[in-house]
């Protein structure tokens, strides 16, 4: 075998290996959960690619499971799960990778924050990173948006804007002193996450030198909550196909206990831990940009 | 259309009706946002380099660019002409369209003529040409070791440095892209 793909094997065998042993050391259960679903991403500009003659999609992340998994009493979990994507190729976006993903029956920021420091470093040491040791930061959306953005929030959600002025100016400036936490976040990008009492969003976002390493979530647990969230932001409201019946029935129930998750990119941490440039380097048989 | 996932390094799109061809691109995407594909551009008439950033989601229009072997035949006045050597339609290039290809300008010699729309906008040689030193001073003998060189002048006004046991009237294989001296050939 080519050393180097030898090499890149071993790598990602040893670090699945420590990442798996840290969480379980910590007593969360490792879980597996449908990679084929019954329902679409329930995410506008995250898209499921379809599997059409089984009626099926592919999980564009295990969340939806998880929580159910939860809800049926599972306890702190976590899983190391193949994500698809469709349209979704570029130097930091592969349409199929691998995402770490767990779920703490803590219901707050911080938890998500000190676990994923905790995961980051453990692996850092594993690798002589600079992970292992960079200093750990944290900013609200608001105050990096006002630091690096060219129009105010508001005008930019008017115009639709908000993704290209966080995208091309903001982004690339987080993470460069340290690994940066950006907690929280405004309602309008909520996602599945629960508001505090001003209406913010319990969401948080992980980022290295200007690559968002995972995102995470102080879980949404009231049914009519969410449905008013997908009634306003998915395309065709609640006759979207990413709307799960099951996953609402569930809330409905009052059967989610308070929890927080969190969603990591393994392949982009690998990319930065090993100093690669691209995931395709870190990922065997990755599709290469054109 | 295009879609923005069939941006690639050539394709030929066009934008305010002129003819661009993809220099570079980048897909950008914030986790749970809009998609982009931010993309370098040359326009294919002046040269011109522009930045443009396209949404997932928008569509781009072709440009009719097709590259096409032809003869070089002749200067007629300011202007190239070439001549598409199976149908025998001729096609003319002005000086500021052949710009510094002028240089590499072989009477019969196949050369590339990019079109648009059907008319010729630029030309491009072969990687390599060969040319004759009409003009460089004599060089010493046997000197074939020292890394010294010195300008010489070839048939088409080219001057470029040259080792310096190159002889007048003798032939050079030129790099047509880098505008410089490759080795010299028998004739």
């Amino acid at each position: 075998m080519a050393s180097q793909l030898a090499v890149l094997l071993r790598q990602r065998a040893q670090s699945l290996r420590t990442l798996r042993a840290h969480f379980t050391a910590r007593g969360l259960l490792e879980v597996d959960t449908p990679y084929a679903r019954p329902a679409a991403s329930p995410e506008p500009y995250v898209l499921a690619p379809k599997l059409e003659a089984e009626a099926r999609w592919l999980a564009t992340s295990p969340e939806m499971e998880m929580k159910r998994l939860i809800a049926e009493g599972s306890g702190p979990i976590f899983q190391v799960a193949r994500a698809f994507r469709k349209e979704e190729l570029g130097r930091w976006h592969l349409p199929e990778f691998t995402l770490v993903e767990w779920y703490l029956l803590e219901p707050c920021v911080d938890a998500l924050v000190e676990s994923t420091t905790q995961l980051i470093r453990c692996l850092g040491e594993l690798w002589s990173s600079p992970l292992a040791k960079a200093p750990i930061m944290r900013r609200s959306f608001e105050a990096a948006w006002l630091t690096h953005a060219s129009m105010s929030y508001a005008e930019a959600l008017d115009r639709d804007e908000v993704d290209a002025h966080w995208a091309f100016e903001v982004q690339p400036k987080l993470g460069l002193e340290g690994l940066e936490f950006i907690t929280p976040w405004p309602a309008a990008q909520a996602s599945l996450a629960a508001r505090d009492p001003r209406g913010h969003a319990l969401r948080v976002e992980a980022y290295w030198q200007g690559i968002e390493l995972a995102n995470g979530f102080v879980e949404e647990c009231s049914g009519d909550a969410l449905r008013d969230y997908w009634a306003g932001h998915l395309p065709g409201g609640l006759a979207h196909p990413g709307v799960d019946a099951a996953y609402l029935a569930m809330l409905d129930a009052g059967q989610l206990a308070p929890c927080a998750g969190i969603a990591l990119g393994f392949d982009r941490l690998l990319a930065c831990l090993l100093g690669a440039s691209s995931l395709a380097e870190v990922v065997p048989f990755a599709p290469q940009p054109r | 259309m295009f879609e923005t996932s069939d941006i690639r390094k050539g394709l030929k799109v066009l934008i305010d009706a002129q003819p661009y061809a993809v220099v570079e691109h980048q897909f950008v995407k914030p986790g749970k946002g809009q998609a982009f594909t931010r993309t370098k551009l040359k326009n294919l008439i002046n040269g011109n380099v522009i930045d443009r950033t396209f949404k997932s989601g928008e569509k781009l229009a072709p440009a009719d660019v097709e590259e096409r072997g032809m003869q070089y035949l002749y200067m007629e006045g300011e202007q190239a002409v070439f001549m598409d050597t199976s149908s025998f339609e001729q096609f003319y290039l002005s000086a500021a369209q052949i710009g510094e290809q002028k240089y590499f300008l072989i009477e019969s010699s196949e050369m590339t003529v990019v079109l648009f729309d059907g008319n010729a906008i630029s030309v491009t040689p072969p990687n390599f040409v060969e040319l004759e030193v009409t003009h460089t001073e004599p060089g010493l003998k046997g000197d074939t070791s020292s890394g010294a060189t010195k300008p010489a002048t070839l048939s088409t006004g080219l001057t470029l440095q040259v080792p310096l046991f190159v002889e007048q009237h003798e032939f050079l294989k030129v790099d047509t892209r880098t505008l410089s001296y490759v080795e010299r050939v028998k004739r």
